[in-house]
C-alpha cells in the first residue's frame, strides 16, 4: 500500500469572512473539508467551536502574568499529569511538523460532549498508515488579518487517510506546548508538555474514506 | 469567549456609579500575539505589528535555547499584569549575552516599558471601534497634571551649541529623545541656518526600533512630519530657532525612544541646511538625547555624545494615575470559566476627566541574536489587544477613582 501525505498545506480559507460569533466574542470557528484523491471536495462542514477549555485560560494567565520559573503554575497536560509551567517563548506552540501527533491540531474518535475540564481528546487518532490511523501533515497558519468587523487568524492541518479503511472522526482539538518552569542546568534541553486548549465534538462524525484527506481549519476570530 | 466590562466610580471608598456592559473589544492585536505564540515566529522572518504609538515593529517568538548559559527561554509575549503607571517593567525578550557581564543585557533600556504602557487603558475618544485599531483614540496618560494648554515646551536640548551638522539630499540628521511624561506634540523648534538655497525642509518624527552595541536604529514608520522653507533661513549666526509644525499633532508616550530628524531632499552640499549641535565629547552622554543620522537615506547610525539643538512644543490633557493591573479570580466550574483583569485610575489632576473609551495593551518583544557582546539585546513593545467605546461617558471628578474590570468568560 502506498502511503502519501502532502508536505505543504493549503492555508487558504475558502469561505469569505463569516460572522459566526456575537459582537465582542473571541471564538474559534471550525471548518472541516474532506477531499478525494483527485482534490475534489467530498464534504464540507462548518461550525462554531464551543470549546475553549481550562488549559487555554491557564496558559494565557501564565503569559499575562509572566509567571516565573521558581513559582510555576500547575497545569494538567494531555496525559492527565499536572506540570509546572512558567512564562516561555515556547508556550502555545502549535507549529507541529509532518508526522507529529503530539501537538497542533489533532483528531479523535471519541464523541463524549466536551467539558471545560477536558485535558485531552477522548480517543486520539495516532499518526500512521495502520488501521485506524491518519497521517498528520504539518500545521500551517493563516496570517492575522481583519475586515470591517472581524479580526482573525487560522490554524490548518491536513489529516490523510491511507489506512486502507474508513475512519470516522468524531472529535477535533488543539494541543499546544507549554514549557516546564525549570531549574535546569545550562545545556539541558527544554522540557515541554502538550496541553489541550480547544476540543470540539463533530456532530454525527465525519467520514474519511481511505485515500481521502481531512483538512481542519481552526479560525480564531473576534467581531467588534 | 465573551468578555464583560465593568466600570465603577468611587469617591472616598463610596460607590457612586456602576455600569456593566458587554465588551466588544478584541481587536487584531490579540490575534497577532496568539499567532506569534502558536506559529513560533522567528527572528529571521519576523511579524510586523503596529504598536501603540503607531510604529511598525518587527517582533517574534524566538528565544535563546537552553544551551546558552543563563537562558531560560523567558519571553514576555501577552504580558499585561502591569505595575502602577510610573513603574518600570522588565520584559524578557529571549535575548542573551555570552560575554561578561551577562546581566548587562537586562540593564538596557529597551527591555523596559512603563506600567502605563501595559494593561488596561482609558481614553477620551469615542470613535467607533474597528478590528484593526492599534491604539486608543486618545489615551489619557498616567500622572497628576491638569490640562496644559499649548503651546508649551515639553522637551528639548537648547544650550551650548558649537558645531553644525550639514544636511542635504539623503543626509538626514537629528536627535533621539525620550519624554518623562505624555503629551501631544504640535511642533518643534530647531536651531538652524542655511548655505545657499536648500529648498523645502522636512522634519520627521519616528520611533527607534532597536539598539545594538550603542547604535540606535531608527524605524521606517514616519509618525509625523512637517515642512518649512529652507530658503528663508538666515545664513549666519545667531541662526534661527525655526518652528516646524507637524501636519497632524502626535501623542508622545513617556519612556518610548523617538527620533526627530531633518532633511533637505532637494538640497546639495552647496545648497544645504545646517543644524547646530553640541559635542559633549566621547564617553559623555545625556540619557535621553543623542544624535542619529543617515547619509544614504537607508542605514541609520548614532553619535550619542552629540546633542542637536531643539525643543518640542505641544499640549497635554489632564492625567489619571494608573494603578497596577490585577489579574485575579480564575474560576473554572463546568461548563463555565472566567478570570478578571482590573485597574484603578485615580484622578488627582485637579479637574474632572471624561472617560469615553477603554482598552487593553499587552507586551510583545523582539529577539536579537546574542553573541559575545553584552550590548546585543532585544526590545519590548506594547500592542493594543482590545478597545471599547463606553457609550455614555464616565465623568471622573477630581479625587475620584475609576475602577475598570474586564472579565473574559468561556462556556463549553
Amino acid at each position: 500500500m502506498e502511503a502519501k501525505i502532502k508536505t505543504k498545506v493549503n492555508t487558504e480559507i475558502k469561505k469569505s469572512d463569516k460572522e459566526v460569533s456575537l459582537p465582542g466574542e473571541l471564538t474559534a470557528y471550525c471548518e472541516l473539508v474532506v477531499r478525494k484523491k483527485d482534490g475534489s471536495i467530498r464534504e464540507r462542514r462548518e461550525f462554531p467551536s464551543k470549546s475553549f477549555v481550562r488549559q487555554f485560560f491557564d496558559l494565557l494567565l501564565v503569559q499575562m502574568q509572566m509567571v516565573q520559573e521558581l513559582a510555576p503554575v500547575q497545569i494538567r497536560d494531555v496525559s492527565d499529569t499536572l506540570r509546572d509551567i512558567a512564562m516561555s517563548s515556547l508556550n502555545f506552540s502549535a507549529d507541529a511538523a509532518i508526522g507529529i501527533d503530539t501537538y497542533g491540531i489533532v483528531a479523535g474518535t471519541g464523541n463524549t460532549a466536551p467539558t471545560i475540564d477536558d485535558y485531552a481528546l477522548e480517543t486520539q487518532i495516532a499518526d500512521g498508515v495502520a488501521a485506524g490511523e491518519l497521517q498528520y501533515g504539518n500545521v500551517a497558519f493563516g496570517l492575522p488579518a481583519s475586515n470591517i468587523t472581524t479580526s482573525h487568524f487560522t490554524l490548518t492541518r491536513d489529516l490523510a487517510n491511507n489506512s486502507g479503511g474508513l475512519i470516522t472522526v468524531n472529535e477535533i482539538g488543539l494541543y499546544v506546548l507549554g514549557r516546564q518552569g525549570s531549574y535546569l542546568n545550562p545545556g539541558d534541553a527544554a522540557i515541554t508538555y502538550s496541553f489541550l486548549t480547544i476540543r470540539d465534538v463533530v456532530a454525527g462524525g465525519i467520514n474519511i474514506p481511505d485515500g481521502d484527506t481531512l483538512t481542519v481549519n481552526y479560525r480564531l476570530q473576534a467581531t467588534v | 469567549m465573551k468578555t464583560t466590562l465593568l466600570l465603577e466610580r468611587f469617591s472616598k471608598g463610596k460607590l457612586l456609579e456602576r455600569r456593566e456592559l458587554q465588551s466588544r473589544s478584541w481587536v487584531q492585536g490579540i490575534f497577532e500575539l496568539l499567532y506569534l505564540t502558536h506559529a513560533q515566529i522567528m527572528l529571521a522572518a519576523p511579524r510586523s505589528i503596529t504598536d501603540i504609538i503607531g510604529a511598525a515593529r518587527n517582533v517574534d517568538s524566538q528565544s535563546a535555547d537552553e544551551t546558552i548559559s543563563g537562558s531560560h527561554r523567558e519571553k514576555a509575549t501577552l504580558f499585561l499584569a502591569a505595575p502602577s503607571g510610573g513603574a518600570a517593567i522588565f520584559l524578557p525578550t529571549g535575548s542573551y549575552s555570552t560575554a561578561p557581564p551577562e546581566e548587562a543585557m537586562s540593564m538596557r533600556p529597551p527591555h523596559f516599558l512603563r506600567g502605563e504602557h501595559i494593561g488596561i487603558q482609558v481614553g477620551t475618544d469615542d470613535t467607533v471601534v474597528a478590528p484593526n485599531d492599534t491604539r486608543l483614540g486618545q489615551k489619557i496618560f498616567h500622572g497628576v497634571s491638569g490640562t496644559i494648554a499649548g503651546p508649551q515646551v515639553f522637551d528639548g536640548y537648547t544650550l551650548g551649541d558649537t558645531l553644525d551638522e550639514v544636511i542635504y539630499g539623503t543626509r538626514e540628521f537629528g536627535t533621539i529623545f525620550t519624554s518623562t511624561r505624555g503629551y501631544r506634540m504640535a511642533s518643534a523648534r530647531l536651531l538652524i541656518y542655511r548655505l545657499g538655497n536648500p529648498g523645502n525642509l522636512v522634519m520627521n518624527l519616528r520611533a527607534v526600533n532597536s539598539i545594538s552595541s550603542g547604535t540606535y536604529f531608527v524605524g521606517a514608520t514616519i509618525l509625523g512630519s512637517g515642512t518649512t522653507d529652507g530658503n528663508t533661513l538666515p545664513t549666519a549666526s545667531p541662526y534661527e530657532w525655526r518652528e516646524i509644525t507637524l501636519a497632524v499633532p502626535v501623542d508622545i508616550h513617556p519612556g518610548i525612544i523617538y527620533s526627530l530628524t531633518l532633511t533637505a531632499p532637494g538640497g546639495i552640499a552647496a545648497n544645504s541646511v545646517k543644524w547646530r549641535y553640541i559635542s559633549l565629547g566621547f564617553g559623555n552622554y545625556h540619557q535621553r538625547y543623542g544624535q542619529v543620522y543617515t547619509t544614504d537615506g537607508v542605514t541609520w547610525s548614532s553619535t550619542l555624545y552629540k546633542n542637536q539643538m531643539f525643543d518640542i512644543l505641544g499640549s497635554a490633557a489632564a492625567e489619571l494615575e494608573y494603578g497596577g493591573c490585577d489579574i485575579f479570580g480564575l474560576t473554572i466550574a463546568d461548563p463555565d470559566g472566567e478570570f478578571s483583569i482590573r485597574r484603578l485610575f485615580t484622578n488627582n489632576s485637579g479637574e474632572a476627566i471624561t472617560v469615553k473609551e477603554s482598552g487593553i495593551h499587552a507586551a510583545v518583544t523582539k529577539y536579537v541574536g546574542g553573541g559575545d557582546h553584552p550590548y546585543f539585546q532585544g526590545q519590548a513593545y506594547a500592542i493594543c489587544v482590545a478597545r471599547d467605546v463606553l457609550g455614555a461617558p464616565v465623568v471622573v471628578a477630581d479625587t475620584e477613582v475609576l475602577q475598570v474590570t474586564y472579565t473574559p468568560q468561556i462556556t463549553v
